[in-house]
């Protein structure tokens, strides 16, 4: 199958509970550059991850959700927010499972799955972890092991939710800046982050969510300003730019501000 | 799995399988029980080994590896150890079916009515779990469906033994309720050995969703796996495993319970390496459980079940007692 060049989402609405958790949303995902998804909680960028992949009932229109369930596996990864490893199985076991999508029925995974699983753990800093049991991890290995397993799928696009979560700060700089590298390597990744500046400094273009709908998207520099993140995230902060990239200092709260004042 | 375990469980099958041939009332030696097996010059001893014997070792066999594979099948799919196949009520609906034509006398019809009929209350109590749990919803749903099931069977079956005019008939069904393979023929073998064979092998398809099952619904999801298509096969194979198991033994507990458990670390916890191993563990478990039934008390005929679950309830609780220490 030749892989697809882009993936296009067009006019993404969900309904859920008489609310609308998505309404409208459109953009394009090419390969080659790194998108982070940004906005507050409950913004709807979880549900937008969903519904791209097509694991949302939504309106509109993904090109990845249209490809056949085989196929999809092939040409994205996800990485679901949720850290979910069910048993003790070892973990490069558990990395492995990223290898499923190529496996013809009912056989067993070529034994050059070891050697990518091996490269990825080592990339991740998880060498020694491949012998260990999944569940016997802590919350930033977790982390670390399932990215692992997105990884291992060598899919054209990532698409990660909250890949950097809970993770320390070496740890979440090298995961959005691995992510980074990717893109440069050609794979196109969308990723949700919390950290506006680590956000602001692996990705090339921001997408900004609030309330279900798309309210910013551009790089950056253009996308944050302070204005932007008074409107979305309710916050007053401080933007410069450095050699290094845009530098956030996130202030203070803003509806707390009025309080005080009123 | 590896090739070592395979070969213990198979080892282990086999010994078992042999033993069961070997033990009996009749008290014939080793040798002559097996002469007898391919040999007729003791027409008696041929008829027990051939119509007696070996058609209960089989269906232990059988019964043992079926309900081993949906246990295993079962703590997969709900990613829970506490998972077992009675989860969906199949079992309690074929019960009933059974005690429906024990207390109306059907059963004494014709021999297979018994069998038949709890066939038909498993096929309607899958039929029932696919109106609740809906074609699309997720795990969740069917295990909520199967305890409202299990619990309308359930009082199907008491509410039969209240009424029963006959105290025979009603001590009949109690009896059978308990499970056992005494008495077994080839017939039950036919009528059992197609569901069971078929039911392992649907379940079997989906050892790579249970697999990828691991990472949560979404994940496995996005690794190209049916979630639909795999809900459907679990409760038709489980269905079809079960129902048939109970409706030629009755009752039969603590199989797929606490096989998936024993041998969970031995596959390191590998769902669809466990499916193998649970199946040739939950033969190997019942074949002994039906040998222990003939050699404790053989004079009162003690019911497999019963056996089951007075080892089985014993050995859950040391699991939760060592779940919690390792949990704290």
């Amino acid at each position: 199958m030749p892989q697809p060049e882009n993936i296009t989402a067009t006019g993404l609405s969900v309904r859920r509970n008489g609310r609308d958790a998505l309404r409208d949303v459109s953009f394009t995902l090419q390969r080659g550059e790194c998108v982070g998804l940004i906005g507050p909680n409950g913004a709807g960028k979880t549900t937008l991850l969903r519904a791209v992949f097509g694991l949302e009932q939504c309106e509109g229109q993904s090109s990845l959700a249209a490809l056949p369930a085989s196929d999809r596996a092939r040409c994205a990864a996800y990485l679901p927010q949720g850290r979910v490893i069910a048993w003790p199985v070892p973990v490069r076991d558990l990395v492995a499972l990223g290898r499923l999508p190529y496996v013809e029925r009912g056989s067993r995974l070529p034994a050059r799955v070891a050697d990518m699983v091996n490269d990825v753990l080592a990339q991740l800093d998880l060498s020694g972890f491949a012998e260990r049991d999944a569940t016997a991890l802590s919350g930033g290995e977790t982390a670390r092991v399932l990215l692992a397993r997105a990884l291992v799928q060598q899919t054209p696009f990532i698409i990660a939710d909250e890949p950097a979560a809970g993770l320390d700060p070496a740890h979440q700089i090298s995961v959005m800046r691995l992510f980074h590298e990717r893109a440069a390597q050609g794979q196109g990744v969308l990723v949700t982050c919390h950290d506006l500046t680590l956000a602001a400094r692996f990705c090339a273009r921001l997408i900004v969510l609030r309330d279900g709908k798309l309210v910013a998207e551009g790089p950056p520099e253009q996308v944050l300003t302070p204005q932007l993140l008074a409107e979305v995230f309710a916050i007053s902060a401080r933007v410069e730019a450095t050699p290094q990239g845009l530098n956030l200092s996130q202030m203070d709260v803003l509806a707390d501000l009025e309080g005080e004042r009123g | 799995m590896s090739a070592r375990l395979a070969y213990v469980l198979i080892g282990l099958v086999s010994a078992l399988m042999l033993a069961s041939l070997l033990i009996g009332p009749a008290n014939v030696p080793p040798v002559q029980s097996l002469r007898a097996l391919f040999l007729a010059d003791d027409p008696l001893m041929a008829l027990v080994m051939r119509e007696l014997r070996l058609p209960r070792s089989l269906l232990a066999a059988l019964i043992g590896a079926g309900l081993g594979l949906s246990g295993a099948v079962m703590q997969g799919y709900l990613r829970n150890p506490l998972a077992e196949p009675g989860l969906l009520g199949v079992s309690g609906a074929a019960a009933l079916g059974a005690v429906i034509t024990l207390q109306t006398g059907l059963a004494s019809t014709f021999a297979l009515a018994l069998p038949m009929a709890a066939l038909l209350g498993a096929g309607l109590a899958v039929g029932l779990l696919a109106l609740l749990a809906g074609p699309r919803g997720g795990s969740l749903t069917l295990i909520l469906a199967g305890i409202g099931v299990s619990a309308f069977a359930g009082a199907g079956v008491t509410l039969v033994l209240n009424l029963s005019p006959d105290p025979f008939a009603a001590n009949e069904a109690l009896f059978w309720l308990m499970g056992s393979l005494t008495d077994r023929s080839w017939s039950h073998v036919a009528l059992a050995a197609p569901f069971i064979l078929g039911g392992m092998a649907l379940l079997a398809t989906q050892a790579r969703a249970l697999d990828a099952l691991t990472l949560g619904e979404d994940a496995a999801a996005s690794l190209g796996i049916d979630l639909v298509r795999l809900r459907l096969v679990v409760m038709l194979g489980l269905a079809s495993v079960v129902g048939a198991a109970t409706a030629v033994a009755g009752a039969i507990g603590f199989v797929g319970l606490v096989v998936p458990h024993l041998l969970r670390r031995a596959v390191r916890a590998r769902p669809a390496a466990l499916l193998v191993a649970s199946a040739l563990g939950g033969a190997a478990m019942v074949l002994a459980a039906d040998i222990a039934v003939r050699l404790i008390m053989p004079e009162r005929d003690l019911k497999l079940g019963v056996l089951m679950a007075i080892i089985g309830a014993p050995f859950f609780l040391h699991l939760i007692f060592r779940h919690r220490l390792t949990q704290v």
